[in-house]
């Protein structure tokens, strides 16, 4: 009863901390602590390190959170500090939070396993196979978590040529929702097939509002599947500045950017 | 006014809240997804399930919402299928709940309870034919899709804020009260002649 009401206060407040966040002249700060210390819901003190990232940066949130943690010990708020770092650049940082929330025997250790799942992408530590069959053997995760997980999976079997599996994920996928990475495995599902209409419109729909950045990267990753480097190395450098994470990416085409070979092909074609 | 109204609605809403979002936690639990439960929904306790948001509303605005229940459709084996049986299951609890109340009418019981399952009975009612309107984030909006087909379940965030709001000036224009209306003055037929002996 004493903490519905404590969340019950909480609301107003959140919701004028969600007002004065939006202006920029009025310092939210106070309102999101007060929302915390109502609700004392990791939420709101993710909202409260947020803000205190944007305003004031990285040292500051960190401090935050050092002070927030032993009142909350969520895992759930420690995912929160650790995409913190994970977006400035700093993997091994988050490793950190994550393995020490997990050994501290933190509430909920499942919600790291979305932050473990991306950082399993470029950190040797991680195993990226044996986190997306924890996330599937699952059936109590949020449904991005549950998606994400998926789509890694399909991504696996086309890297290993399994044509069909990968397929059947990417219809299960495309049967609850619209999502760009389930089109790209279709697109290149049809390639394989020489359904080239086909493979066209889902290009088409894959592409929607991706930036450059993303979208000539997931065709390279889908043509270096189907076997033609060349190709997709062509595509990588229609992609411009490529992410440092994914120069950093442990897949085929992590690979594939960070060889030499890929260099070179850059490099004259820069020349040209 | 609002709160007069707020306090009449009181006892058929909380009732109704907590019976329509446990039922829509455990049939998800029952058809495979385990999160509702992990999150403490599968309980009667009405706190776990009253929106604070949706409690305030009730008194400043005349109206209420529940905490709604998100389900992982990548756990169902059948998502479609499985998706409309979890968000039938919201819906049928009220209209099972309106008329075990109108049955305790008919049995007569004292002045207080009668006050109490009158608001029950209406307030259930409604509650059942409002969410099968097909308009996010009401229960209708993933019933329909799941029976049209080639239709997605999911609707973006986006589209959910913007149906949101035009449910809110529906609401405030008066358009849901014409929807209302009618149906009150049927359920109001039935209710036992002459049940508050004014």
């Amino acid at each position: 009863m004493l903490r519905f009401l404590g969340k019950l206060l909480a609301v107003p407040v959140r919701m004028l901390a969600n007002l004065a966040s939006l202006a920029t002249f009025i310092n939210a700060e106070p309102l999101w602590a007060a929302a915390w210390k109502l609700s004392r819901k990791p939420q709101d003190g993710a909202n409260w390190l947020f803000l205190k990232y944007r305003k004031y940066g990285l040292e500051d949130a960190r401090d935050l959170a050092k002070k927030i943690l032993p009142q909350t010990k969520s895992c759930l708020f420690v995912s929160a500090i650790a995409f913190i770092e994970y977006h400035n650049r700093n993997p091994k940082a988050a490793c950190l939070w994550a393995n020490t929330a997990k050994k501290a025997g933190y509430e909920e250790p499942e919600a790291l396993l979305m932050l473990e799942l991306i950082l399993s992408d470029i950190l040797e530590e991680y195993d990226r196979a044996q986190i997306v069959e924890q996330i599937l053997s699952r059936n109590d995760l949020p449904g991005h978590v549950t998606l994400n997980a998926l789509v890694v999976k399909a991504n696996s079997l086309l890297d290993l040529q399994k044509w069909e599996q990968a397929e059947k994920i990417a219809d299960r996928i495309l049967s609850i929702q619209e999502q760009n990475d389930a089109r790209f495995i279709k697109w290149v599902v049809s390639l394989k097939r020489d359904e080239k209409a086909r493979a066209d419109e889902h290009l088409q729909k894959a592409r929607g509002k991706l930036p450059n950045s993303v979208f000539y990267p997931a065709i390279a990753h889908g043509l270096l599947c189907l076997g033609r480097k060349k190709d997709a190395m062509e595509s990588l450098c229609k992609a411009g500045k490529i992410d440092s994470y994914l120069k950093r990416s442990k897949t085929k085409l992590g690979q594939l950017i960070r060889s030499e070979e890929f260099k070179n092909f850059s490099m004259a074609k820069e020349n040209k | 006014m609002s709160w007069q109204i707020g306090l009449l609605l009181l006892p058929g809403l909380v009732v109704g809240l907590t019976i329509h979002e446990a039922a829509h936690a455990l049939s998800a639990k029952w058809l495979g997804d385990r999160g509702p439960q992990k999150a403490g929904r599968i309980t009667l306790n009405p706190f776990k399930h009253l929106s604070p948001l949706g409690t305030l509303a009730l008194f400043v605005l005349g109206f209420g919402w529940g905490k709604p229940v998100v389900v992982n459709l990548y756990n169902f084996k059948k998502p479609k299928l499985y998706y409309l049986l979890s968000s039938l299951a919201g819906p049928a609890s009220n209209l099972m709940l309106s008329a075990i109340a109108l049955a305790v009418l008919y049995l007569r019981p004292p002045l207080l309870i009668t006050y109490v399952f009158i608001s029950i009975f209406l307030v259930n009612a409604i509650l059942a034919v409002v969410n099968l309107l097909p308009v996010p984030p009401l229960d209708g909006s993933k019933i329909w899709p799941c029976i049209i087909p080639g239709a997605r379940p999911t609707v973006s965030a986006k589209w959910s804020k913007i149906w949101m709001a035009v449910l809110l000036v529906c609401f405030f224009t008066g358009a849901i009260g014409r929807i209302i209306r009618p149906i009150l003055n049927m359920l109001m037929s039935l209710l036992p002649p002459n049940l508050l002996n004014f």
